[in-house]
């Protein structure tokens, strides 16, 4: 019988030693927030399509969050390549809210033949706080792009971070 | 039985885990990629302008010179009327989206004038091009398309002497 409770303490001692100065006290942390990791994962990406642009004045494309396409102002917008939103899925503990965090504008600069150019786009989430409801959740991501007038052609391309949060 | 002493250290250890895994857990970033797709504004280019050529009116009796838009230097003059050079269609360039449908528009009729108080009216324009029906039709696969364009001419019993100009607009969109 004694044998094995000197071989346990031995090895608790070892454990307890690296995080006692990061928690502070023992008597603190012993009833916290053990939660499901905030996990999130991308499905579709933010698309703007293909677009022409008028020749004379600047107009805007726009990707609502439920994945509706407005094309404003001499902007044609082809439907061989629909437009699409980016969307989100979270998991993380149940019932919980976590926090979207995204820029308010980005740049989309020109590759190929468009090279040196660049487009402005400002993007908007479906929401700006979540709840974990079953432990998942999720949202989109939707934007509206600035096409110069006499834009010059190519592909255009960007990255943001997308950050959640547990409040 | 384990003493109470060791019942303590148990505890410590599982708030140690648990603040490692809060950690990580609590915010999370992901990088997504927006992307989209420029195509060349459609332009048009005025390659030649119409040309109802030199006319020589009747004196009591009006008529009409009518100049096609499917074929070079081709007009049809009204019996009344005495044509002494062809008429000429105009011809636009459209460029554009490859293979992309396209409506073209054109001004329905204009008032030509003399600049001397003379004025004579064009109308039935009409729109030709490859592929083209009722205004509408296809960028070609080399990214453009040659459009041309007739009309007629009316020209009044004895209508005023001079040289006459007018303007009228074509106009293309993407379908």
């Amino acid at each position: 019988m004694n044998t094995p409770k000197s071989i346990l303490v031995a090895g608790l001692t070892a454990f307890v030693a690296a995080p006692l100065a990061h928690a502070g006290s023992a008597g603190e942390t012993g009833t916290a927030n053990i939660v499901a990791p905030l996990n999130v994962t991308s499905g579709s990406e933010l698309d703007f399509g293909d677009v022409a642009p008028d020749l004379s004045a600047a107009g805007t494309v726009e990707i609502q969050t439920d994945g509706t396409k407005v094309c404003g102002n001499g902007i044609t917008c082809f439907d061989t390549t629909p437009a699409t939103v980016a969307t989100f899925s979270v998991s993380g503990f149940d019932g919980s809210v976590y926090n979207i965090v995204i820029p308010s504008t980005i740049d989309l600069e020109g590759t190929d033949t468009a090279d040196g150019h660049s487009m402005t786009a400002t993007l908007v989430a479906s929401k700006s706080t979540g709840i974990l409801t079953g432990g998942s959740d999720s949202f989109s991501v939707g934007g509206t792009l600035t096409v110069g007038a006499d834009q010059a052609p190519g592909s255009y391309a960007a990255s943001f971070l997308v950050s959640i949060q547990y409040q | 039985m384990i003493p109470q002493r060791l019942n303590t250290y148990l505890f410590i250890i599982g708030a140690a885990l648990s603040f490692a895994t809060v950690n990580t857990a609590y915010a999370k970033s992901f990088q997504s990629k927006p992307k989209g797709k420029v195509h060349a504004a459609l332009r048009i280019t005025s390659l030649e302008g119409l040309q109802f050529g030199t006319i020589a009116p009747h004196t009591t009796l009006a008529d009409t010179v009518v100049v096609d838009a499917s074929s070079d230097d081709s007009s049809t003059c009204g019996t009344q009327v005495t044509c002494l050079e062809s008429g000429d269609r105009a011809r636009f360039r459209i460029t554009g989206r490859a293979n992309m449908p396209i409506n073209v528009t054109v001004t329905p009729s204009i008032t030509l004038t003399n600049g001397t108080g003379g004025s004579m009216v064009a109308d039935n324009f009409v729109l030709h091009a490859a592929g083209f029906g009722n205004g509408s039709g296809f960028i070609q696969g080399s990214g453009s398309i040659e459009v041309g364009v007739g009309a007629t001419l009316n020209i009044g019993a004895n209508q005023a002497v001079g040289a006459y100009t007018g303007t009228f607009t074509v106009t293309a969109s993407y379908q």
